[in-house]
């Protein structure tokens, strides 16, 4: 059995969201847009007050105590502890099939840690929730998380075209796939 | 005044029936092929206080019973939800429940009132759907009614023992207005 640590990696680690001190950082993420338009698809995109970030994540991690076949975690830095992103698995599906969605409160520690947050994430759903398969839903303005998933596997499935409207214009939403038996081949880098 | 958006040549878009339609959608719910061509989840036998309990919620009084025009008999249901009112997106959900008007363009023709209500009376920019890799009825119906495959996430279902791929169609404001102006 393996039993190398499934929360920890060399610059970050996944820990339980601390609901008191959490949605007060979320909330100044907010006023980058494109960080609310992930956390709230489909919504209309505003800043997000703490008290209503607070009553959405403990909403969420009541969810996942009463049906594990969830997950809400945050990222935080191993340097400092510092709360950098949210790792997510908001619904797994009878068919072993589950979304992945990471989340991180600036551009630089997307950059920084989004690739080992993506391997530790994977892992988890692959190795811990079963999963046959898992997808990320990326906005095609997002060009370094496209890299990312690509670089580790992930096969683009579906360009739903003209689904995003952001800075005034529409945007196509890319959703990308990876198989179980994809993930366990080696990675070519 | 009924409003002509809500009529076809073979079927009208009523409203649910609360005292009819929940024990017919209950028997429906018996077909096989209707269930498994309708949702990814397990097959289930919903009761009728169940079935209208679920079509009294706010968010899905956007439904639609299908009624074919010859006696006003109920056929199916379709209906749009998911709203995204910033991109003007919304998902369209279709299901025939009566087997005898299977394949015979009640189910297209349902499909496109619903899209008229959609593009001409909410405003939508696009309207989004998934179908099962194995239901070839359903996906030729959609490419009929002016939607355009928009990739396919694989092996997304597992049926029998084996997996099939998830198919995603989606339908513009201006794709639609093009076959409008064909007609």
């Amino acid at each position: 059995m393996n039993t190398t640590p499934l929360f920890d990696g060399k610059l970050i680690r996944l820990t339980y969201i601390d609901l008191d001190s959490d949605p007060k950082i979320e909330s100044t993420w907010s006023y980058d847009l494109d960080y609310v338009r992930g956390v709230r698809e489909g919504q209309p995109p505003r800043l997000l007050w703490p008290q209503g970030i607070k009553e959405l994540r403990e909403k969420q991690v009541k969810e996942a105590g009463e049906n594990r076949l969830r997950a809400y975690f945050a990222i935080r830095s191993q340097q400092d502890d510092q709360l950098v992103g949210f790792f997510h698995v908001p619904y797994i599906n009878t068919n072993h099939n589950g979304r992945l969605d990471l989340f991180f409160g600036s551009a630089q520690w997307e950059e920084q840690f989004g690739y080992e947050a993506l391997t530790i994430g994977l892992r988890y759903v692959f190795d811990e929730l079963n999963l046959y398969r898992v997808n990320v839903v990326i906005a095609e303005y997002a060009a370094s998380s496209i890299r990312r998933v690509i670089r580790l596997g992930f096969k683009q499935e579906v360009r739903r075209r003209e689904v995003i409207f952001a800075r005034g214009r529409y945007w196509d939403q890319l959703r990308f796939g990876l198989l179980e038996s994809e993930w366990r081949l080696p990675v070519k880098e | 005044m009924n409003d002509p958006i809500f009529t076809g040549k073979l079927v009208r878009l009523s409203i649910f029936d609360m005292d009819n339609d929940p024990p017919r959608l209950a028997q429906w719910n018996r077909n096989t092929e209707y269930q498994r061509l309708l949702d990814s989840d397990p097959a289930y036998l919903w009761g009728p206080k169940g079935i209208g309990e679920w079509f009294s919620k706010e968010e899905n009084q956007n439904l639609f019973v299908i009624r074919a025009l010859e006696e006003d008999k109920p056929i199916g249901f379709v209906g749009l939800d998911g709203f995204n009112w910033v991109a003007g997106d919304a998902w369209v959900g279709i299901g025939i429940g009566e087997p005898e008007y299977w394949g015979r363009g009640y189910g297209t023709e349902a499909m496109k009132l619903v899209l008229g209500y959609g593009f001409r009376e909410l405003n939508l920019h696009r309207v989004s759907l998934c179908v099962f890799e194995y239901n070839q009825r359903g996906y030729k119906s959609y490419l009929k009614a002016g939607f355009v495959e928009e990739g396919r996430e694989r092996e997304w279902i597992k049926r029998d023992g084996r997996h099939w791929d998830m198919v995603y169609m989606g339908i513009l404001r201006t794709e639609w207005e093009a076959l409008c102006s064909e007609v």
